[in-house]
């Protein structure tokens, strides 16, 4: 999958968006992900190179566990059905919105899980 | 041979046994019990507490009871009796049209979900229903049905943590 979407829609960022996102449709091989941060290390001045490589790691590792998420949409998992999979997995109980704002909520949640439990 | 014929004819009963689709509209959070609950669709498995789920020959329904712990994001301490409906979801096994689902979707709010291809959701926030459809091969069909509490049962049943309740309900 990720391959699919290197080789179709591709990979890009977009610094200022309020949120990581995918488009277009991986079965016609147009899959995209959308990043929200700018993955440039930016140095006012000599580059100081043990800075840049931590910002670098860190930034990475964030957007590949954005790729994981967005690629589980691609597979076709919505964010509503996958916080209520992690509502049972940690045997709780949880009320969202039933508005935009609540599914964005429950992406929140169920990535919390995946990042809690995947590392 | 005996052994066989008893296997299959367990297997058989509870075939017969399984109800064959649900109404969801009958099951109601904060209002219908586990007890009611299992005297309409049978005897659920899980290995959560107060998280059950149950199969009809036609979908898979998980409910929430009241017992199960809150999750910690949720800023509500739930006023609601251990083997009560908090919410549950409802999701077909076969593929089904929306359409076909009876269900008046005017009082829903249409929005195309942000992150999948061919994905709907429609919310009703007054009821506390969220449905989940997919566009494929030119139809739309039911992905799943959500329900929780109302508008009026999150102010009624909801203590914000830290605050009191606006209703006298105590379990």
């Amino acid at each position: 999958m990720f391959e699919s979407v290197a080789s179709g829609g591709g990979f890009f960022s977009a610094p200022g968006a309020s949120y990581n996102s995918m488009g277009g449709d991986i079965t016609n091989n147009t899959g995209a992900i959308y990043f929200s941060n700018d993955p440039r290390f930016y140095s006012y001045g000599p580059v100081n190179r043990t800075a840049e490589l931590a910002f670098l790691s860190g930034t990475f590792h964030r957007m590949a566990q954005t790729t994981i998420h967005e690629l589980l949409h691609h597979a076709g998992f919505g964010d509503m059905a996958l916080a209520k999979t992690a509502a049972f997995y940690r045997g709780e109980k949880v009320s969202f919105a039933n508005t935009w704002e609540g599914t964005l909520a429950a992406s929140n949640y169920w990535d919390k899980l995946l990042t809690e439990k995947c590392h | 041979m005996n052994k066989l014929m008893a296997v299959a004819f367990t297997g058989l009963l509870l075939v017969g046994f399984q109800k064959k689709q649900m109404d969801w509209r009958a099951f109601v959070p904060f209002l219908t019990t586990r007890n009611e609950v299992e005297a309409d669709l049978g005897v659920p498995f899980s290995d959560k507490e107060y998280i059950w789920k149950y199969d009809t020959a036609k979908e898979r329904i998980t409910v929430w009871y009241g017992g199960a712990k809150t999750a910690a994001i949720d800023d509500c301490r739930w006023n609601i009796p251990n083997d009560t409906i908090f919410n549950f979801l409802v999701a077909p096994k076969k593929r089904v049209r929306l359409a076909d689902m009876n269900i008046d979707l005017s009082k829903f709010q249409k929005q195309k979900a942000l992150e999948m291809v061919q994905d709907y959701y429609y919310y009703n926030e007054k009821e506390g229903i969220t449905i989940t459809s997919r566009v494929t091969d030119g139809e739309e069909i039911l992905l799943n049905i959500e329900r929780g509490p109302s508008a009026v049962q999150k102010k009624t049943h909801c203590s914000k943590k830290g605050k009191i309740a606006d209703s006298n309900y105590l379990e």
